[in-house]
């Protein structure tokens, strides 16, 4: 039954009257409109200014020059795009709604800094962008228009304030919140009892084993296009497939909702998993070790000191070392996939279930930690029939389902973040004990050891970095990672260990600073690592959020791009469904800002509150509580305000 | 009853699996083999060569082709002169094509200008005196014009194509016009196609044997380029049909190929292809596409072709140059530039030959300079090194008639040279050359709008 929480309307109206009171006062300070004359210098691959700031209304008087080849200053927003041509004052100045008409040749572009209709008061940011390939980095060149009042920003900022607030007064309220993960299923709605189809779905080899092999059919596609498409990668399917579209789905939508639900379709096990059981479907009978199912292969444990996140973490840090490599040059996005897909292979000839998926896999380092965020959690009916199952057919097998690929005995599982629900535990357990639960979202909070805590900071920070890399209007820093047509590899050598330290050093040091700093305020009722462990978990709701704002540009920007690759997936000139040559356009650019802030303010208030809600509230006073973790809560808001302002201003 | 039920399980389940794997492999093979099966019957070639020229193609020069040109000594036979309008802003001359426009009997030269946006008319008239007049404006970077008498009434009309934009640009913004003469130098324009992708040449011919003349269109776009052609259904209506959809078609090029009576269409596909098509027509319009020549090197910079008979067998053969360095930081040529011809074996044959290395060469043509009876060549580059002194803009290629080149140096300055066309501007007998100069980034010290370099005979008496 769906049950209205007034306590949670009434929060969430008093946060919105934060933001909506300075946004509409805002309005009373606009400015008298000015014109304004501003020369935009393009180049490889940035613009100067990179960011123009107005007033509502000015009257800007753009004029054009490139330092190197040709470029433009494509404006969706004022439907403007102005072709710049080297050794040439002229533009040709195109309509983005309708590229196809005659330019107009101008020494001059005059545009009004005014949105139309109710848009003028609610859109402050617009991003101009560069609509000529200039060089293979060309799609990271943009600038950005930011008019002034910033209804956006103050309105953000607004409800920041308002969050941090309530976060406060709820210590003093003395509200609470479910405590811990370890066997409390508040807010689970079990899955298989609400829906046969779902448990039919769920527990049937058929629909999980041909989504795999669908799946594995488009990795195939990606790796086809990839190496044999155009080197175009705005043009080549594999790159768009995989780094607009896949990793949007994976990001912004499966793993809030639906968690590691990619892993149950993830193709790379797929060989591997077929040359250990022999069998796509029911198990073989027979014993391996303590496994009560037939396996093939050397079947070797993994090493004990590697059982861990941090092969995962160096392995995700070395992709996303290169991932400007990767998504510029589609050759090597192909030879990457080939690789995923391999090396799974391979280790399950020598290591027992799914080495790679447990210990490397860099998708599951990213997907893992964040499903504990999801509203889809898989966990046993009841505890007591766990308790007296001695055979443990979810983690050995059973003449019914295979072993758990990842070692989990379902009965001792709190958390979300190992379990790359597979599925194979709902068949094989002969108790009809694990079921599938929807559950509130950010359900669980902390970390359980050092590996987990850092690599949970490692993907807070990488979301931060990538950010300002992809999205930061600086130039400057795009040349530390241009290895490609500019060969810094000097710079990149900076900005290899710039980004390593902070993953593995810096955000974790000031994490443990905070943690310290919070045990000496509470007096050392809790130790530093216990509190630095739950810090950590802390980060995940804001990290997934940054990590959603961050991608839905990526997609939003490549819609088009992604059409028109549909039609020809390896740039031969191939045109499948009329859509090869269509004109580009980015897909609600004024609405991305805006979602952008709302993820990011869900992000601050999740993360808030499950950093209260680590702490036992029965062992601690609430000033105690407060005193503790202030200086993480701290943080986590201004690292919440600091993007709130990168995205929206 | 349990035991027996078993293994009849155990084989159902293994055959499940072994139908899905099955399934699987089908089709991994199959995918591929369709895909591969689709772009043989487009490019005009069978699945193996396709897949060869899948695999040979890389970003490094694979063509191993050592100069077969010796150098020679420079011989200063060609006198420069700077004919049309004076300029201020760097020039940017896309094209030039030298025709007795007026029927004066003396040659004028015809001008696509990309910095102006016209296509202007530098009449010689009377003799050594040039003018030039603007003929159409508002022509947003043309790109090529071609003089022929389009709608056949005896007076010589002009095809231009139309970039839309000098710079690379995937928008629909090219055009087919012409620019029709009503005899009296007066020209009307008709914009026979408009927002399709950039249009980088159009060459004019009866492709359907109908009497009337259609057009052949190379639309370079940028990675969404095309190859057409225009059926002419009179009226100035035309009907498009696409050849071709692959990016960067630099030059389409008519002649009968195939020696069957009817034009057929040859085209030079820049970007990442670096590939010469021909189109052989069924003489009803009807093409099917054929490869005559493909590099292996993805960054050729293919820059363009000509057809000429250089080694006067009695069929086209095609000179080729490669040298765009457009997409480079900065812009300058590579080792690999130079000049080449496909040699005409017959059967739709051609065997390459590289003659010189020449960096950032942008165009060759074939005329005899030293009147010994066999064909000479000129080339141009417009993306040479230019802060290296040693750089030339312009140089020859002497046929010693046994189609051994000697190459020689015209000069160093001016700078980026990207046209050249020869004529006998005098009526010497003595073949002149013209040329345009493309000055898009720099040094700009040593500019040339259009230049006509008067051959002083020197050849002739060595």
């Amino acid at each position: 039954m769906f049950r209205i929480n007034y306590g949670n309307i009434i929060r969430f109206l008093i946060v919105l009257s934060f933001g909506l009171v300075p946004a509409v006062i805002s309005q009373l300070l606009v400015k008298q409109p000015v014109s304004r004359h501003i020369h935009v210098s393009n180049f490889r691959y940035g613009k100067d200014p990179s960011v123009i700031r107005s007033n509502r209304g000015d009257t800007l008087h753009l004029t054009f020059s490139t330092a190197d080849t040709g470029h433009s200053f494509f404006l969706e927003e004022f439907d403007m795009d102005a072709k710049v041509s080297p050794s040439r004052e002229m533009v040709e100045v195109f309509k983005t709604s309708d590229p196809t008409q005659s330019p107009v040749l101008t020494r001059e572009v005059t545009i009004v800094a005014r949105h139309p209709g109710l848009q003028n008061f609610l859109v402050a940011r617009s991003n101009y962008r560069c609509h000529v390939w200039c060089g293979p980095m060309h799609a990271f060149e943009h600038g950005k228009l930011v008019l002034f009042p910033n209804t956006l920003l103050i309105f953000s900022l607004g409800c920041a304030a308002g969050i941090l607030l309530l976060w406060l007064i709820g210590f003093r309220a003395g509200l609470t919140h479910t405590a811990d993960n370890k066997g409390i299923k508040t807010g689970y709605v079990d899955l298989f009892e609400k829906s046969g189809l779902i448990k039919k779905l769920v527990t049937s080899r058929w629909p999980q084993t041909i989504i795999t092999i669908l799946a594995l059919l488009l990795v195939y596609l990606v790796v086809l296009t990839s190496i044999f498409g155009t080197k175009m990668s705005g043009r080549n399917l594999g790159v768009l497939l995989m780094w607009a579209v896949w990793l949007f789905l994976l990001i912004a939508v499966l793993t809030p909702f639906l968690g590691r639900i990619w892993c149950t379709i993830c193709p790379l096990p797929f060989f591997g998993d077929l040359v250990q059981r022999k069998s796509l479907f029911n198990p073989l009978e027979g014993l391996k070790g303590k496994y009560r199912n037939k396996y093939s292969g050397w079947f070797l444990r993994w090493p004990k000191a590697l059982q861990n996140n941090w092969p995962k973490l160096f392995v995700l840090l070395a992709l996303t070392t290169f991932s400007t490599t990767l998504v510029a040059l589609p050759k090597v996005t192909g030879y990457a996939v080939l690789a995923l897909i391999l090396l799974p292979f391979m280790l399950s000839l020598v290591f027992e279930l799914r080495a790679f998926c447990r210990y490397l896999c860099p998708v599951s380092g990213f997907v893992g930690p964040f499903s504990r965020m999801s509203t889809l959690a898989l966990r046993n009916k009841s505890q007591t029939t766990c308790n007296r199952c001695k055979p443990h057919y979810c983690q050995n097998g059973s003449i019914k389902g295979w072993a758990c690929p990842y070692g989990i005995n379902v009965g001792e599982m709190n958390e979300s973040s190992d379990c790359g629900l597979c599925m194979e535990c709902t068949r094989s357990c002969l108790y009809n004990n694990v079921t599938l639960y929807a559950r509130p979202f950010g359900n669980e909070s902390g970390t359980r050891n050092f590996s987990e805590a850092w690599l949970t900071i490692g993907i807070f920070t990488l979301a931060l970095v990538y950010s300002i890399l992809y999205q930061g209007h600086w130039p400057v820093v795009r040349d530390y990672i241009n290895i490609l047509d500019k060969g810094n590899w000097g710079l990149f050598s900076i900005y290899v260990v710039l980004v390593w330290t902070s993953t593995l050093l810096l955000m974790p040091g000031i994490v443990w600073i905070l943690s310290s700093a919070g045990t000496r305020l509470a007096r050392k009722c809790i130790s530093t690592r216990e509190l630095f462990l739950k810090s950590a978990g802390s980060l995940l709701p804001l990290g997934l959020m940054l990590w959603v704002a961050f991608v839905i540009p990526m997609l939003f920007v490549n819609v088009t791009f992604v059409m028109q690759s549909f039609s020809d997936p390896f740039g031969w000139g191939w045109d499948f469904f009329g859509t090869a040559n269509i004109p580009w356009h980015q897909f609600v650019p004024r609405l991305v800002p805006w979602l952008q802030a709302i993820l990011i303010l869900a992000g601050l208030y999740f993360s808030l509150r499950n950093l209260k809600k680590s702490l036992h509230p029965n062992d601690l006073s609430p000033s105690q509580r407060l005193r503790i973790i202030m200086p993480m809560g701290l943080f986590i808001a201004a690292s919440a305000v600091t993007m709130l302002v990168f995205f929206t201003n | 009853m349990a035991n027996e039920k078993r293994p009849s399980k155990k084989k159902k389940n293994r055959f499940k699996s072994i139908l899905v794997i099955l399934i699987l492999v089908i089709a991994i093979v199959v995918i591929p083999l369709l895909l591969l099966n689709y772009q043989a019957n487009r490019m005009g070639l069978s699945m193996g060569e396709v897949i060869s020229r899948i695999a040979s193609k890389s970003e490094k020069d694979t063509t191993n082709e050592s100069d077969s040109a010796l150098t020679g000594e420079r011989i200063d036979f060609l006198t420069p002169m700077h004919i049309g309008f004076e300029f201020g802003e760097s020039p940017l001359i896309s094209h030039i094509q030298p025709a007795d426009l007026d029927g004066d009997g003396l040659l004028d030269v015809i001008v696509a200008d990309a910095r102006n946006n016209f296509i202007s008319w530098i009449r010689q008239h009377p003799e050594g005196v040039y003018t030039e007049e603007i003929l159409a404006g508002e022509l947003v970077a043309p790109a090529h014009v071609q003089i022929f008498d389009f709608d056949l009434d005896g007076d010589p009309d002009i095809m231009v194509a139309v970039l839309g934009q000098l710079f690379p640009n995937n928008d629909k913004i090219g055009s087919v016009v012409i620019l029709e003469n009503d005899g009296s130098m007066n020209f009307s324009k008709h914009v026979v196609a408009e927002k399709i992708a950039r249009v980088s040449d159009v060459r004019a011919g009866d492709l359907d044997n109908d009497g009337d003349m259609d057009l052949a269109v190379a639309q370079f776009g940028y990675d969404d380029g095309e190859t057409r052609w225009l059926e002419n259904l009179g009226d100035w209506n035309f009907r498009s049909h696409i050849l071709q959809y692959l990016s960067g078609p630099i030059n389409v090029e008519l002649t009968d190929i195939d020696a069957d009576g009817d034009l057929d269409i040859i085209s030079l596909v820049s970007q990442e292809w670096e590939e010469i098509y021909c189109f052989i027509n069924d003489g009803k319009g009807q093409f099917t596409p054929n490869l005559l020549f493909g590099s292996s090197n993805e960054d050729y910079g293919s820059s363009g072709i000509a057809l000429s008979d250089l080694d006067k067998d009695g069929d086209a053969d095609i000179l080729y140059t490669n040298g765009d360095a457009f997409d480079y930081i900065p812009p300058q040529g590579r080792p690999w530039h130079g000049v080449q011809w496909l040699e005409n074996k017959g059967e739709l044959e051609f065997e390459f030959h590289r003659i010189c290395s020449f960096t950032g060469a942008t165009n060759v043509r074939a005329a005899d300079f030293d009147n010994d009876g066999d064909l000479d060549l000129v080339a141009v580059s417009a993306f040479n090194i230019w802060s290296d002194p040693a750089s030339f803009s312009f140089i020859w290629l002497e046929n010693d008639g046994s189609m051994n080149f000697t190459r020689r140096e015209i000069v160093r300055k001016p700078t980026h040279l990207l046209t050249c066309e020869p004529g006998d501007f005098n009526n010497d007998g003595l073949m002149d050359v013209v040329t345009g100069g493309m000055h898009t980034y720099p040094p700009y010290d040593h500019m040339s709008r259009i230049t006509l370099w008067i051959n002083n005979g020197k050849l002739s008496e060595i």
